[in-house]
């Protein structure tokens, strides 16, 4: 079912996206959650920070560990300590000057990050925009 | 209601595994599971609430049909690219030549959202305000060829006026109305366009303030006038204001949209313009369109 059809002439619509060399910084509470999370997979494993579409703000963080990928040509790489971590140009804009830290409350913990290119951020914060 | 509308273009289709999960994340509604063969309506808003395009999402299976009833596609096109993360799979394709819809109000108690298909035609029913439209969907020819059928049939082509007259007395939204004014979907009777339930999206802390509140300070009503009331806000004589969203004149009355104080929305009431005093106008609500407004 479609309404078009591969025979039809389509083309998808593409928006032009601006990279930078990106900055991004996690504190040393941070650091710690991150090797507690990846445990012996720092070899093996990175971390990869994105942006989504949703929450109440426009952006949503994402935050994966995924196998090391074998084509890291589209992503730009930080190391902290033994931890890779991984985020694609396509953020590099949404991401660029991030601070990644990590709280340690029952309520709202776990990962937080500040963002200085966030005008405004949902109360939870994970949604910005 | 044997009468119908043809719109070319203002469609769009969405390619990939993750089309749903992407309307999903911008829209008012739960689209993430819509199941194929389904249909639903959904807004989007900006960050105060108020509605930048209303779509009709159908499911046809590999592909996920968008319809842009208020002729904002640009802009809700842009928003999918530029929302799309670099892991979702999506191809947003305009379909501004070749394709069109055809819409027509449906009386009888019909099985709301549900997609048919006949060749390649695809049609659907939803719910708009007080009333269901069933909306074919395809190839402009193949389209022709269902309007001039209906027109055998006895049903009319409703022109652009005609069509701006049909939605302002069912409460409908007109797309310059839509573009100057910017309701809210609850000032306009839109709860169906809602999930209050799906979580956070642009705009859901104005509607779920609204909700949980239970009041609406505006409310959309239809007003007759047997004389021009000019689109934009007025004051009304004895206090109180009107904001005309849009107006057209059909047999020398004036027939508008228009929202007003809840308190006000009464049918068959009379509302006097504060123009100057040698023009008065006299505005009767002939319908009002939420449920939900104060008593």
């Amino acid at each position: 079912m479609g309404l078009i059809n591969s025979d039809g002439f389509s083309l998808p619509m593409a928006v032009q996206v601006e990279v930078v060399d990106a900055n991004l910084d996690a504190t040393d509470r941070a650091m710690e959650a991150m090797i507690g999370a990846m445990g012996s997979d720092v070899e093996t494993h990175v971390l990869i920070v994105s942006v989504e579409a949703g929450g109440c703000s426009g952006h949503m963080y994402d935050m994966q560990i995924i196998e090391r990928p074998d084509d890291t040509s589209a992503f730009q790489s930080f190391q902290f300590g033994d931890i890779t971590l991984l985020i694609h140009n396509k953020d590099s804009t949404l991401l660029n000057g991030i601070r990644i830290d990590y709280r340690d409350t029952l309520l709202g913990g776990g990962f937080q990050i500040e963002n200085p290119n966030a005008d405004k951020s949902c109360g939870c914060g994970q949604s910005f925009s | 209601m044997n009468s119908h509308h043809v719109r070319t273009g203002d469609i769009s289709v969405l390619i990939g595994d993750d089309s749903l999960a992407l309307l999903h994340s911008v829209s008012t509604q739960d689209l993430e599971n819509l199941s194929e063969g389904e249909s639903q309506t959904c807004c989007i808003l900006n960050v105060n609430g108020r509605i930048e395009d209303r779509l009709v999402v159908l499911n046809l299976g590999d592909q996920i049909a968008l319809l842009h009833l208020e002729g904002h596609a640009v802009s809700t096109r842009e928003l999918l690219v530029r929302s799309k993360s670099w892991k979702q799979k999506v191809d947003v394709i305009a379909l501004d030549d070749g394709f069109s819809a055809l819409y027509k109000g449906v009386e009888q108690e019909p099985v709301l959202n549900r997609v048919e298909q006949h060749g390649s035609v695809y049609w659907t029913i939803v719910r708009t305000v007080g009333t269901m439209e069933m909306i074919y969907l395809g190839p402009s020819q193949d389209i022709e060829i269902l309007s001039n059928n209906l027109i055998e049939q006895g049903y009319n082509l409703r022109n652009l006026n005609d069509e701006n007259l049909y939605r302002i007395k069912r409460g409908h939204l007109t797309p310059s109305g839509l573009q100057q004014y910017r309701p809210i979907p609850l000032e306009v009777a839109l709860e169906s366009d809602i999930s209050f339930t799906k979580g956070c999206y642009i705009g859901q802390e104005i509607i779920a303030r609204m909700d949980a509140r239970e009041a609406l300070a505006r409310t959309s009503v239809t007003l007759e006038s047997d004389s021009e009331i000019p689109c934009g806000r007025h004051s009304l004589q004895g206090g109180g204001r009107i904001i005309v969203m849009s107006s057209v004149e059909k047999s020398g009355s004036w027939w508008s949209v228009s929202l007003i104080h809840p308190e006000m929305a009464r049918i068959g009431s009379v509302l006097h313009l504060k123009q100057d005093v040698h023009a008065s106008v006299v505005l009767k609500i002939r319908n009002t369109w939420n449920s939900n407004q104060i008593d």
